[in-house]
């Protein structure tokens, strides 16, 4: 074995031990193997739910672990099955890894972390990942045990199986919070898995990425620690990996890093990074889009530059190609949101926005989501419907963007009845805010019907709260009506009446009226001539 | 004079007394007279006197009244000046302050905050950048291809040279009648058969041809595959002259003097018992399965026997960096290279001087620069 020299000061440090269990050894052999047909056997929903399997199997764990050194010493392979039980037993819940580590197992498998059996070592990495990775407390006792730095010296071992439980055991512990992120960074653990990205064999890399991005994703140092770590071109050409789960945990890796602040966002900006990521948005489908989505997102949120950068990479059409195509709401959520972040910087954002043609599609994504029935007034009571996450960032989005478009042809085609009230504000409101200092919009918007639209909404608006509340119009003292009436007061008063809808009956009534007063006083003028030539002035002055 | 007195009182006592009053009489009205013209004159002298004095102390005071009032006159006038021109010279100040502050500002921010020209190149730098990027990565991905490749394909080749190893017996001439075969056969009759014969080897050509490649079909399908049955039927079965050289793969047969199947067409009783056999590989391959186990055993306890100390020692290096924000210096529009072989891109260098009258505008060029 190991030398004899070590097996006998083992067991001058068990003696007490073995004295008083010596029967119960014999049969461990055989309890470990029952032992792990069990903890298999059982439902992997509701282990806990078996109360004798759970006391029996916690039971032979505390003998395990206490006379787990001799027992190993004695024949090595037990060392290796002890921690496949253990690793059994604790995987399941957070209640049955917490019974395996009050029984002392977590010193026992961070000696065997020391063993030399790099199959031992690979189980002892397994086990301690499994109970680490199920809350915080256990994570903190993990390394409370001193298994870290032992971890960081399995991953530089040569057996790739070896590395990947290693580097997957590094991920479940810095999970949990900052601190024991912080405690996985101090023993120095960048400079070792940083340069496994460039690993050959692809489920290592997708361990390490996964590893890095849960050590980044806490705070802003640690971020910046893993950026030192110089894992920069590396993790790029992991975006197009051949290994579905590669991509994504690298993808995952660069947004935990991008959210953190701007000079983290450039850096990757600088390096090109935006690209990969775009063609990743690109080639992924379903959930793993999400973290290149949220990095696109997260870096147009910055600043208007990198905003910018993002759409130079081409950043815009695979985000409103998703937001179309993908069907889950949290996906759409995040794709409005990032658009929204691209396009609230400037106009000339938004001008490429609207050339991508993303209002129609998030004003298609606001309207299916929402109940098409529902009166403006309802908009309060229809944000707790179980769209409506996806539903007020779709809206906050289209602010964003609609409140920076001064490019007409793109709001034209939002200014419609039908457009949901809390989204046509906006559209209207840019209307209000260029009409009163361009005059060839002024026309244009006359020609391509806007006018008439404006009219027709504000008579929309005026009646579906009249006959309601049967008090004042809706349109006095609000924000709309305030814009309506900025965009009449930029015409002439016969051209405004002339389109708000109900012109033609007033019309008629006045004829009515006029003829009525003419027959009265029978006069021999035939009426419907002075009509014509009353409304004459108004008429010709439109057509134009 | 008492006597001469009473010598008057005695002679003309009447008309001196009447002489006395009558002149004592006049006096009084002289002295009336004197003391009231007396008071006149004083009265008048005193007015005079009073009323010189009054003017004199009226002069007194205008004269010193105006000269006050023209010293706080000018002193007034004086500050008012100072204050005119210190208002002049601070709104002069203020304008020049403005100016420096607008001279200022404007290159300050140009050069700090938002600088056009170096905003315009940075993007364009990130969108050369993006491109080198995107053929770096995609030659990547097309190198992993590559290898993984490779790599199927050195398995495959290395499925099939064991699989024909292990069925070299189905290929050899006493399965399959060679070349020499025909020329045993009669001229005359060869004529007639060689079209026979090229017909049947398209046949069976096309017949094989349609089974996948050897090394994707599993090993039971393989063995229970009706074709290949049929085709060892036909061509294993019997040679050349019809007669058969081995058992069909379906009938075989425990008791026969023929030669017996090799390999997996043993009949399934044989194939276990032989599958039950101790491995004995041969003299040249003689490998313990425990062997890399022993071997590791040994190492071992030679590296405890020779050790010279039990302290546990580590071979790591620890990487350092020169800065904890290295990658920040250099301002906010400085492109750092990532990449460590990578000198494609050129240093940054001072920027060009540009035309400012006549900027072009960004976005047409950035869209120019998307559809290049």
């Amino acid at each position: 074995m190991t030398g004899q020299t070590v097996a006998t000061t083992h067991q001058s440090h068990a003696i007490p031990n073995t004295r008083i269990v010596s029967p119960s050894l014999r049969n461990t052999k055989k309890s470990v193997s029952s032992l792990s047909k069990r903890s298999q056997t059982s439902p992997p929903e509701n282990p806990t739910s078996k109360p004798s399997n759970q006391q029996a199997s916690s039971l032979a764990l505390g003998r395990l672990a206490n006379y787990n050194e001799e027992l190993a010493e004695a024949v090595r392979f037990y060392k290796k099955a002890a921690s496949f039980v253990l690793r059994a037993v604790s995987k399941h819940s957070p209640e049955l890894a917490q019974s395996v580590v009050d029984s002392g197992a977590l010193n026992a498998l961070v000696t065997c972390l020391e063993e030399f059996d790099p199959g031992v070592k690979e189980s002892a990495a397994w086990a301690l990942g499994y109970i680490a990775r199920h809350n915080g407390d256990l994570a903190q006792a993990v390394v409370d045990a001193g298994a870290i730095p032992l971890l960081v010296l399995c991953v530089q071992e040569p057996e790739l199986s070896l590395r990947r439980i290693a580097a997957s055991a590094l991920s479940d512990v810095s999970k949990h919070s900052p601190e024991l992120a912080q405690s996985v960074v101090d023993a120095n653990t960048i400079p070792f898995i940083a340069p496994l990205l460039g690993n050959p064999d692809a489920k290592l890399r997708r361990q390490v990425c996964s590893a890095l991005s849960q050590i980044s994703k806490h705070t802003v140092d640690l971020a910046e620690t893993v950026v030192d770590g110089e894992i920069f071109p590396n993790v790029l050409n992991c975006l197009k990996d051949s290994d579905g789960y590669v991509k994504k945990n690298s993808a995952t890796l660069i947004c935990e890093i991008a959210k953190h602040t701007p000079e983290l966002a450039q850096l990757i900006v600088n390096s090109g990074g935006i690209a990969a990521v775009v063609d990743y948005v690109t080639d992924a489908r379903g959930n793993a889009r999400l973290p290149g989505i949220m990095t696109l997102g997260y870096i147009a949120a910055f600043s208007e530059t990198l905003a910018l950068a993002v759409i130079l990479a081409k950043g815009v059409p695979p985000l409103a190609q998703a937001l179309v195509t993908e069907t889950e709401e949290h996906i759409k959520a995040a794709c409005a949101w990032s658009l929204g972040q691209i396009g609230r910087h400037s106009p000339d954002h938004a001008k490429i926005l609207a050339d991508n043609a993303v209002l129609p599609k998030l004003l298609k994504v606001l309207t299916s989501t929402s109940n098409p029935t529902a009166a403006p007034n309802n908009a309060l009571e229809d944000d707790k419907d179980v769209g409506s996450d996806l539903k007020t960032k779709t809206k906050r989005a289209l602010k964003c963007i609609l409140e920076k478009t001064l490019y007409l042809d793109a709001l034209e085609p939002l200014l419609q009845p039908s457009t949901p009230f809390n989204v046509l504000k906006y559209v209207v409101g840019q209307f209000a805010k260029i009409l009163p200092n361009d005059v060839a919009a002024r026309r244009a918007f006359v020609t391509s019907g806007g006018l008439q639209r404006v009219q027709e909404i504000a008579a929309g608006l005026g009646s579906a709260t009249g006959p309601n509340a049967g008090q004042i119009n809706i349109l006095n003292g609000t924000k709309m009506g305030e814009f309506i009436r900025t965009i009449n007061e930029c015409y002439p008063e016969e051209i405004v009446r002339y389109y708000s809808p109900g012109y033609s009956a007033t019309l008629l009534e006045k004829i009515d009226e006029y003829s009525r007063k003419h027959d009265q006083a029978s006069t021999e003028q035939p009426p419907k001539v002075s009509v014509v030539a009353e409304n004459n002035p108004v008429t010709p002055s439109v057509a134009v | 004079m008492a006597a001469s007195f009473a010598r008057i009182k005695q002679l003309n006592y009447s008309d001196v007394i009447d002489e006395f009053f009558n002149k004592s009489w006049a006096a009084e009205v002289a002295r009336h007279k004197e003391y009231n013209s007396d008071v006149k004159l004083q009265a008048k002298i005193r007015g005079y006197m009073v009323r010189l004095h009054i003017k004199q102390m009226k002069g007194a005071a205008l004269k010193i009244q105006r000269v006050f009032r023209g010293y706080k006159g000018r002193e007034r006038a004086k500050a008012e000046r100072a204050r005119i021109n210190h208002e002049a010279l601070l709104a002069f100040w203020n304008k020049m302050t403005v100016k420096i502050q607008k001279i200022w500002k404007g290159y300050w921010s140009r050069k700090a905050k938002f600088d056009y020209y170096a905003r315009k190149k940075y993007l364009a730098d990130v969108v050369v950048k993006m491109e080198e990027l995107r053929i770096k990565v995609s030659e990547h991905a097309k190198e992993q291809e590559i290898i993984a490749k490779t790599k199927q394909a050195e398995f495959e080749a290395n499925l099939i040279e064991k699989l024909s190893g292990q069925r070299h017996h189905l290929v050899g001439t006493k399965a399959i009648p060679g070349v020499m075969s025909k020329a045993k056969q009669p001229l005359l009759s060869k004529k007639v058969e060689y079209q026979q014969d090229v017909a049947e080897e398209m046949l069976q050509e096309t017949k094989i041809l349609r089974l996948p490649p050897l090394s994707k079909l599993p090993e039971q399908r393989l063995k229970e595959s009706g074709e290949l049955k049929a085709w060892v039927q036909a061509t294993v079965g019997t040679n050349h002259r019809n007669v058969k050289v081995k058992a069909p793969a379906i009938t075989f047969s425990l008791v026969d003097d023929q030669k017996q199947a090799q390999g997996p067409f043993l009949p399934k009783t044989l194939l276990e018992v032989k599958r039950g056999r101790p491995l004995r590989p041969t003299l040249r391959v003689e490998t313990d399965f425990y062997d890399t186990y022993n071997f590791w055993k040994e190492r071992r306890e030679k590296e405890v026997n020779t050790r010279i100390s039990d302290k546990n020692f580590i071979t790591t290096k620890h990487v350092r960096h020169p800065q904890s924000g290295y990658f920040l210096g250099g301002g906010p529009y400085t492109l750092r290279q990532t990449s460590k072989k990578g000198d494609s891109l050129p240093k940054p260098t001072a920027p060009k001087f540009k035309n400012v009258l006549a900027p072009v505008p960004l976005f047409d060029d950035m869209m120019d620069l998307l559809e290049s």
